[in-house]
């Protein structure tokens, strides 16, 4: 889970209203407090719990969210492959590495997303363009895992439509097969 | 000829550089109006303005230019009573006397230090600040700390020219402070407490979009960060979905960079591109502006010192960014570009009267290097020549424009050749001949490539260019007077008139063009054996036929050459008449009526005087008077000779008859040929216009 307001982020103002709206928050998203053990628990247990109303919503969002960004982060990479420009292409690598660590992979994490009906289709294409996007790094050992990922999440769902290449609607098998095809042509 | 130039120059500079104008203005006032509002309920909660609260909100207006930020930093310390830099000294002491402070308090001076460096351009301010932020080098700290560490420590990147640095702090800015926060930002905005004084950073969120996105689209051209900025190409797409701009309650849209971004990423993406490097898009974006303010002070000023300086600058910037190009789709977008300029130069050149050197670090040649290297990859391989991205359609719109450049830089060029050729009679001969080469060259790249099956390569204009390139060859060695042109020249203007003929053959002046160069040549007995096929095609055209049936642009004039061009009379009144002698031929064929009158009187007469001595048994008397109307008796010399003269006269009566039909049928169609509207001066200034659709058809129909 994704810190939502940092403690001090929100103390800092040291006024009512602040605190108000902070439990006014709180019950809907969850709030992380850092390195807290309990609160790990606490958002372990939250995050295996499927979610519903406004915080599905906003899962949603975050989800749809993160696609988008995956997309611009997908063209920039290909053009800077394209045009063999190794630093640029290392100087994201590195961003992209600590995107996917710090935040895509937290948001990919709960079991529930990939076979609840309103988000399992955003949670498949999402990992797909991980994979995706990995491939492109020429990162195989972690194409590998989010393959197995996959396999592993949505068993006995192959016919299910995911979009992969983007643009392209096929059935996930399908899909699966390209990118272990994929995994060594990148 | 010369008088096409003004008609192709009118491409709207002038607008594009008020429009620029009024929306930095506009900016400045809305961002004033921002931070007002934001700042004043700020203040008006602590009673008494202190610097605190202006620097907790400083990303509101950090972004200002150096000299709005000054105005507005003296406007606060007027108002708080003391000025920014005792501030910084203020809080240095108190850290002194505490052995200690506040994280707000190191923040609060470091934002301070920048602004100082920011209003004045003084880098040892922004050193002081590094030195300041550097207390948030924890990634632990709080967003907004590591916010300014980022901003504050991209500022210097961009001071020493670093651009890995530069890329570092914005995609650090981006992990640290926007991913995390944004999801946040996103709720509060849901609950419309995204603008409450307890959100927090969270709230400044539309700032740092548009505070990231002017860092990288406006502050790093500021300061010539002409390279290595490609791997922000993901940060300024992921600005320009749905983030800046996006909160017009909090930044006007007038305010906003959106437009700007937006024009970017349609460069990025678009034809214009080098492959999506980012690097590339700004600093042509940047030789654009530069090439707007030359356009401005051209059509202001004339070619004055300064022009001709803000030329040169933008000649330099695109030659940045061809430097820059790795692919032939950025090459295009360069030559594009840069052959607008000179085309524009030459115009000017020739419209003032004047020629002073105005270098360009450009030739035509290269761009129909490029045109043929796109062109090579038509049947694959496109993709690979930067369109991957942007596709087979921005593939196929960069060649058409880069042709439409390559076509009008061409003429424009020749055109003030032929124009220096006739004040100047010294250099006319050398300028001529430059002029001849410059058609020349478009002419071997018209028919090299505007083949029948490259409609989607070629654009449609290129045929009437084709027209004017070629009539252009023929008139500079018949009409400019080359000095001594070799027969070969002129050989090769005959052909030329014959292309020009070919491809537009709706100017009835340039029939007796190719009838002049043909005489040149002893060989004006050649012309209907030249020009016949070309007028068939036209007169027979199926396309042409159907386009004034369905009454197409110009269908009028083109039904009237079509009719008067199925006529060989006609096409020999084209060839060998002169409009101003139309009346004389009309004249003329009154004569022939006459004569023809005349003619058939006489034999009338002849005809009477022989029927009366067949009538008359016994040798009739003579006639009184002596006259040849008596009777003529069968059989005698004198009835034999009025035979033969009947017998002639009627031979001349017929050849007569036909020559008055002839007359009668074409000249009326010569006339209407004469007097039908010009379709050139229009084809010429609308390059889309519709009918050179049509004469591509009918160029490849014969």
């Amino acid at each position: 889970m994704i810190p939502l307001l940092g403690g001090n982020e929100m103390m800092n103002r040291k006024t009512l209203c602040g605190v108000l709206a902070l439990l006014v928050l709180l019950p809907i998203f969850g709030c992380a407090a850092g390195s807290d053990p309990d609160a790990m628990l606490l958002e372990s247990a939250e995050e295996e719990a499927p979610l519903g109303g406004e915080a599905l919503a906003q899962r949603r969002m975050d989800l749809g969210r993160a696609w988008r960004d995956l997309l611009h982060f997908q063209a920039t990479m290909e053009s800077m492959v394209d045009r063999r420009d190794s630093r640029g292409v290392a100087l994201l690598d590195g961003f992209l590495d600590e995107y996917m660590g710090r935040h895509l992979d937290g948001l990919l994490r709960p079991a529930w997303q990939s076979s609840h009906p309103e988000v399992m289709a955003l949670d498949a294409n999402l990992r797909f363009m991980k994979a995706e996007l990995l491939a492109q790094m020429r990162y195989t050992r972690r194409v590998q895992d989010a393959i197995e990922d996959i396999e592993s999440r949505f068993t006995g769902r192959e016919s299910m439509l995911v979009e992969y290449p983007v643009g392209e609607q096929r059935a996930l098998g399908e899909a699966l097969t390209m990118l272990r095809e994929r995994k060594w042509s990148s | 000829m010369t008088s096409n130039i003004g008609q192709r120059e009118g491409r709207g500079s002038d607008r594009a550089i008020r429009r620029a104008g009024l929306e930095i203005a506009r900016l400045c006032a809305a961002v004033c109006a921002i931070v007002g509002l934001f700042a004043a309920p700020a203040t008006a909660n602590q009673g008494q303005p202190a610097w605190d609260d202006y620097l907790d909100f400083a990303y509101v207006f950090s972004s200002s230019d150096a000299e709005q930020l000054k105005a507005r930093l003296d406007g606060y310390a007027a108002e708080i009573g003391l000025p920014l830099d005792a501030y910084v000294k203020r809080t240095l002491e108190d850290r002194e006397a505490k052995g200690g402070e506040e994280p707000e308090n190191t923040r609060r001076r470091a934002i301070a230090q920048l602004l100082q460096y920011l209003s004045t351009r003084e880098p040892g301010y922004l050193d002081k600040s590094v030195d300041t932020v550097e207390a948030f080098a924890d990634k632990n700290s709080r967003h907004e700390d590591r916010y300014w560490y980022h901003y504050v420590h991209a500022h210097r990147a961009l001071e020493r020219g670093s651009d890995t640095d530069f890329v570092r702090h914005v995609l650090g800015l981006w992990i640290d402070v926007v991913v995390p926060l944004e999801s946040p930002f996103e709720t509060l905005q849901a609950l419309s407490l995204s603008q409450s004084a307890n959100s927090g950073f969270v709230s400044a969120m539309p700032y740092v979009f548009e505070n990231v996105a002017r860092l990288i689209l406006l502050r790093s051209q500021e300061m010539g960060m002409g390279f290595g900025l490609d791997p922000l190409a993901a940060v300024v797409r992921l600005l320009a979905d749905q983030r800046v701009g996006a909160h017009p309650e909090v930044i006007p849209v007038d305010a906003s960079v959106r437009d700007y971004l937006e024009r970017i990423i349609a460069r990025l993406e678009g034809p214009e591109s080098d492959g999506g490097s980012l690097t590339f898009t700004l600093v042509l974006f940047e030789a654009t502006k530069a090439h707007d303010v030359s356009r401005g002070l051209l059509a202001s000023e004339g070619l004055t010192d300064r022009t001709i300086a803000a030329i040169r600058a933008a000649g330099s910037a695109y030659g940045r960014a061809v430097d820059l190009a790795e692919t032939p789709s950025g090459q295009a977008a360069v030559y594009t570009r840069v052959l607008r300029q000179m085309g524009e130069v030459f115009a000017a050149k020739q419209r003032l009267g004047v020629d002073p050197d105005v270098e360009i670090p450009f030739t035509i040649e290269g761009a129909l290097q490029v045109y043929g290297m796109l062109h090579e990859a038509r049947d694959g391989g496109w993709s690979k020549l930067g369109f991957r991205q942007s596709g087979y359609e921005a593939y196929l719109e960069s060649m058409r424009t880069l042709w439409a450049e390559i076509q009008e830089a061409t003429l424009n060029t020749a055109d003030y050749y032929l124009a220096r050729a006739l004040e100047d009679p010294a250099r006319s001969s050398q300028l001529t001949r430059n002029a001849a080469r410059l058609y020349a060259r478009y002419i071997a790249h018209f028919e090299r490539y505007a083949t029948a099956d490259a409609t989607d390569f070629v654009p449609d204009s290129a045929y009437f260019a084709a027209y004017e390139a070629a009539r252009g060859y023929g008139d500079a060695f018949v009409a400019y007077g080359v000095a001594s042109p070799r027969p070969a020249e002129i050989q090769l203007a005959v052909e030329r008139y014959q292309l020009a003929l070919r491809a537009y053959p709706f100017d009835r002046m340039l029939w007796p063009s190719l009838t002049t160069a043909l005489e040149r040549r002893g060989r004006a007995n050649d012309f209907l054996a030249i020009a016949r096929p070309i007028a068939e095609v036209v007169a027979s055209s199926r396309h042409a036929a159907s386009w004034i049936a369905q009454g197409g642009a110009g269908s009028e004039t083109i039904g009237t050459f079509r009719r008067g061009l199925g006529d060989e009379l006609v096409l020999m009144y084209m060839g060998f008449a002169d409009a101003s002698g139309l009346t004389e031929l009309e004249n003329s064929l009154e004569e022939l009526r006459n004569s023809r009158a005349q003619l058939a009187q006489e034999l009338d007469v002849l005809a009477s005087r022989r029927e009366a001595g067949k009538m008359a048994a016994p040798p009739a008397s003579a006639a009184p008077d002596g006259s040849g109307d008596s009777a003529v008796r069968f059989g005698t010399a004198e009835s034999q000779r009025i035979a033969r003269e009947l017998e002639e006269g009627g031979r001349r009566l017929s050849k007569l008859d036909k020559q008055i039909a002839a007359r009668a049928r074409a000249l009326p169609l010569f006339r209407a040929v004469v007097e039908s509207e010009e379709l050139a001066p229009a084809l010429r200034s609308q390059r889309d216009h519709p009918v050179h659709t049509l004469l591509r058809r009918l160029y490849h129909e014969g």
